[in-house]
């Protein structure tokens, strides 16, 4: 009886914690989101206002005054294509980089991964420059692309050591080539972690605000950057600032939350299961 | 339809060397059995027939053409695989077009052959479940009917029966040496159980780190047991062996006791003989065995004794109910008592 | 078994490798050495590099801001690691005592590290700011006084660490979660009918079988914090007074501000020999704590 009351008290502790956590990583957002419906009164307002009337002022001015759709679309285009490129080039070396056991194409994608931006950001401005490129889609895809192909090439690594060589072997003897397998069984059987792939390479990508903040142009620079250039705008039109934040928080943060059985483990890049 | 032919085949992992250098020749419509103890190069040697694995050095003929560089399929063979190896994003239906598939036949053949081999096998009702939905014993059905569709020249099985129970194992047995005499399609198949290797082979291929040890029918292999290694590997339980000094028609154990053999030489060797070969005599004759153990089986009685240095087991009649502690008298047939070499191991004939 | 690989197949699989590996070394390798060349050269805006040997790295040795920019980088990496690896494992712990954790939270659980980094910059410059800040507000509840948080120059590298931690500490969780989920449950019932109490138990038996999960999270946060750079430049860009000037922030502002590419080349290698060094000598660690 004692240890059963015991339990019981340790079980509502638990649960008291969890919400306070849970409510300390939740605050700053809900924050964020109150004050993009404030009016910009209210969002200045000390003390501030925790009971307001919510105004949609803040999202019709960024539809309005800025070309948030534009800078949408950038970010959409760019991410995009990043991604399509790293899945395009990833899938196969994953895919060869299994069947042949060989650990050296994974390990130099992750060297890759942890070298800072500012090493490569040079030679590729220099680089982009004279080839007229600066601000130019290409730019953005390829530099951006550099952070999709090692996610790909991770998540999809153990995914593809996960099939039975049995069963490539009965395709073998069924007849199919290197290329025939994996289209009609590597492919097929992978799917659920090129999903993965594909949603942690378009959020990472999306999220990457180092290369297009030297490499965009005002035409072509994607919502992480514009986002950074309405702070710089004379006096800050907070509200506006947290309405652009709210929006350009809600791709990556729906996508990851569909997948987030799988996160961690894509994210530590397979040294951890989640 | 095949034969097969291997000629000085080798296979290395690296400095590993697997297969040190093997001829073998298999019959068009013959059935194979490749047994050994596990790591003596049986599946391996299997994957080389199959294409999967090149070898090192040597030649193999398939229908006496060079099959060397020929892929699995050129080859036209179908393997059944220890795990099966089913597709496990197809149906059963689409595991078995499958291979059709590659062949490029046309949908009604398919049809026709996917639906035959299903009907053969009985898995009609289970055409369009996906493998995850099968049972064991039903998943190896697919396999085997994956490999039957194709109607290859070899059917190679990599022992198929391991992930079964005892009991669907010697129904499934059973049926594949069924299978095989309706199909009359060269077989191979790899296993470490002697039991498989013995009901179903036409020949056996007894294996030892790489080397053949012998081969032969089942009969052959069990009866004129080519060494010590094959002698002691085929039959349950294994054959005992005795070291003993050969007289004119008899041997002499350590402990002095003189048993009647036939075939004897002189000098020192090993005496085999399997625990069915013991016969019971009168006290005061032969070989006296103390009883350690007994197992009765129901259909005979196994019982364990020492003779000198060397625990023995020897079969009996269950209806002697032998006692532990009790002390039995054994003569051995002399016909069916066998010789080896002491220091090779090769049979004395 | 990879020697069972027909000499044609091999081909065919180094075929499917040549396109990324063709575009790492485009858009990777050769960018690096570009970089670790030019980090020898002068690079005169409007004229011809020339080579100058070791003297952009003489000069950062030189530079004040160069080393203030390490102990800036380190300070941060130091506080903000603590912070997260000790609040992660609490959570972890707490996560891990719950009998089924939540969809729910779990999604609120990766929240914070799927925002992007500009944005978790903006969120907390509104909820720091010195004067219209809810954050100066909630702790005159409390009766602290109010803080400039970002604009001070000595509390602008805690403060950063605060919001980094808020953004990670989920993330070490969920991974010492992973750990905690994977140590067989048997040497706790073990550890119990030896008669340890709960405290013994995590410190002796949790703890030790754990830091290589800690070690891994510790590899995968030294990366991201030793080249700190998002969080920083939309808040403070190195400010107030360089007091959050870490390496990497100095190092684009060398090359994209002044554009000095030679000297910020030099600086660019030198942080990178920094994330490798850390990194292979925690790895050397992960080897020693593995069991």
């Amino acid at each position: 009886m004692e240890r059963d009351q015991k339990s019981a008290a340790a079980r509502v502790l638990i649960a008291v914690l969890a919400i306070i956590a849970a409510a300390l990583i939740l605050t700053p957002l809900v924050w964020m989101v109150l004050s993009s419906f404030k009016s910009s009164d209210q969002v200045t307002a000390y003390p501030p206002s925790l009971l307001f009337r919510p105004t949609l002022a803040n999202y019709e001015n960024l539809a309005r005054t800025t070309s948030f759709l534009a800078y949408a679309r950038n970010s959409l285009i760019e991410s995009g294509g990043a991604t399509l490129l790293g899945l395009l080039l990833g899938i196969p070396a994953a895919y060869a980089a299994s069947v042949t056991r060989a650990s050296w194409p994974a390990l130099a994608t992750l060297s890759a991964r942890m070298a800072p931006g500012t090493l490569f950001l040079v030679p590729w401005y220099l680089a982009f420059r004279d080839f007229n490129l600066i601000g130019s889609y290409t730019a953005l895809i390829l530099t951006q692309g550099v952070i999709a192909l090692p996610i790909v090439i991770w998540v999809l690594l153990p995914v593809f050591d996960a099939i039975p060589r049995s069963v490539l072997e009965a395709a073998q003897v069924d007849g199919c080539g290197v290329l025939r397998s994996l289209w009609r069984i590597g492919l097929p059987l992978a799917r659920p972690g090129i999903v993965i792939a594909t949603i942690l390479s378009f959020v990472f990508s999306w999220n990457f605000f180092l290369f297009a903040l030297v490499l965009s142009d005002h035409s072509t620079k994607p919502l992480v950057v514009a986002a950074f250039n309405f702070i710089g705008e004379g006096s800050t039109d907070w509200g506006g600032l947290m309405a652009a934040a709210t929006l350009i928080t809600l791709p990556p943060l729906v996508l990851a939350i569909a997948v987030q059985r799988w996160l961690v483990a894509g994210l530590t890049l397979g040294a951890v299961k989640g | 339809m095949a034969s097969i032919s291997l000629r000085g085949v080798e296979k290395r992992f690296g400095a590993v060397e697997v297969i040190p250098s093997l001829d073998l020749d298999i019959e068009d419509h013959e059935f194979v059995v490749f047994v050994g103890p596990s790591g003596c190069g049986k599946s391996t040697l299997l994957r080389i027939i199959a294409g999967l694995e090149p070898v090192s050095a040597g030649e193999l003929r398939f229908a006496g053409e060079r099959a060397n560089e020929k892929s699995p399929a050129q080859r036209n063979v179908a393997m059944v695989f220890q795990d099966y190896a089913l597709y496990p994003h197809m149906t059963v239906y689409q595991n078995m077009a499958f291979g059709l598939e590659m062949r490029r036949m046309t949908r009604a053949e398919i049809d026709e052959r996917v639906r035959r081999a299903a009907r053969m096998l009985e898995i009609e009702p289970m055409l369009g479940r996906h493998p995850r939905a099968l049972s064991g014993g039903q998943r190896q059905r697919v396999a085997m009917g994956r490999a039957m569709v194709r109607d290859p020249s070899v059917f190679l099985f990599d022992e198929p029966l391991s992930n079964l129970d005892a009991q669907l194992r010697g129904q499934v047995r059973t049926e594949i040496k069924a299978l095989s005499q309706r199909l009359r399609t060269t077989m191979i198949f790899v296993t470490h159980d002697q039991v498989e290797a013995m009901t179903m082979a036409d020949r056996i291929v007894v294996l030892q780190r790489g080397v053949i040890q012998q081969v032969g029918t089942p009969e052959e292999v069990y009866e004129q047991p080519a060494n010590r290694f094959v002698a002691g590997f085929i039959g349950a339980p294994a054959m005992n062996f005795l070291p003993v000094t050969q007289e004119h028609g008899a041997v002499r154990l350590g402990n002095g006791t003189a048993l009647r053999v036939d075939h004897t030489r002189s000098g020192p060797a090993i005496l085999g003989v399997r625990p069915e070969h013991f016969v019971a005599a009168p006290p005061g004759q032969g070989l006296a065995a103390e009883l350690l153990l007994v197992e009765p089986l129901g259909s005979d009685t196994l019982v364990h004794f020492m003779a000198g240095e060397v625990r023995c087991i020897a079969r009996v009649r269950p209806e002697t109910r032998p006692q532990p502690g009790q002390v039995l008298h054994f003569t051995v047939q002399p016909d069916r008592a066998h010789l080896f070499d002491t220091e090779s191991g090769a049979a004395m004939r | 078994m990879s020697t069972s690989l027909s000499s044609r197949q091999r081909g065919v699989l180094a075929l499917l490798s040549v396109p990324a590996v063709g575009f790492t070394v485009l858009m990777v390798a050769f960018p690096v050495a570009y970089t670790l060349w030019l980090s020898f050269r002068a690079t005169p805006l409007g004229h011809a590099s020339h080579f100058i040997g070791t003297a952009n790295y003489a000069r950062l040795l030189h530079s004040a801001d160069f080393w203030n920019s390490i102990r800036v980088s380190l300070l941060l990496y130091v506080l903000s690691l603590a912070m997260e690896l000790v609040c992660g494992t609490a959570l972890a712990l707490l996560l891990f005592r719950m009998q089924r954790m939540p969809a729910i939270l779990r999604s609120i659980l990766i929240s914070p590290f799927m925002v992007p980094p500009v944005v978790v910059g903006m969120m907390f410059l509104i909820i720091l700011d010195p004067t219209i800040g809810v954050a100066n507000w909630v702790l005159g509840w409390f009766g602290i006084a109010p803080s400039a948080w970002l604009a001070s120059p000595m509390g602008v590298i805690p403060t950063i660490a605060l919001i980094d931690t808020w953004q990670w500490t989920p993330f070490v969780a969920l991974i010492v979660l992973g750990g905690l989920q994977s140590l067989p449950p048997s040497v706790y019932e073990a550890a119990r009918i030896d008669g340890a109490p709960p405290h013994r138990v995590f410190w002796r038996i949790t703890l030790p079988l754990l830091r290589p999960t800690l070690v891994t999270a510790l590899i995968l946060r030294s990366v991201d914090l030793l080249r700190f750079f998002d969080i920083i430049y939309v808040t403070t860009q190195g400010g107030p007074l360089n007091a959050s000037n870490t390496l990497n922030i100095f190092t684009f502002h060398i090359g994209f501000e002044l554009f000095q590419f030679g000297y910020a080349s030099a600086l660019a290698v030198t942080l990178t020999a920094l994330v490798f060094g850390v990194v292979l000598a925690l790895n050397q660690l992960r080897r020693a704590v593995a069991w």
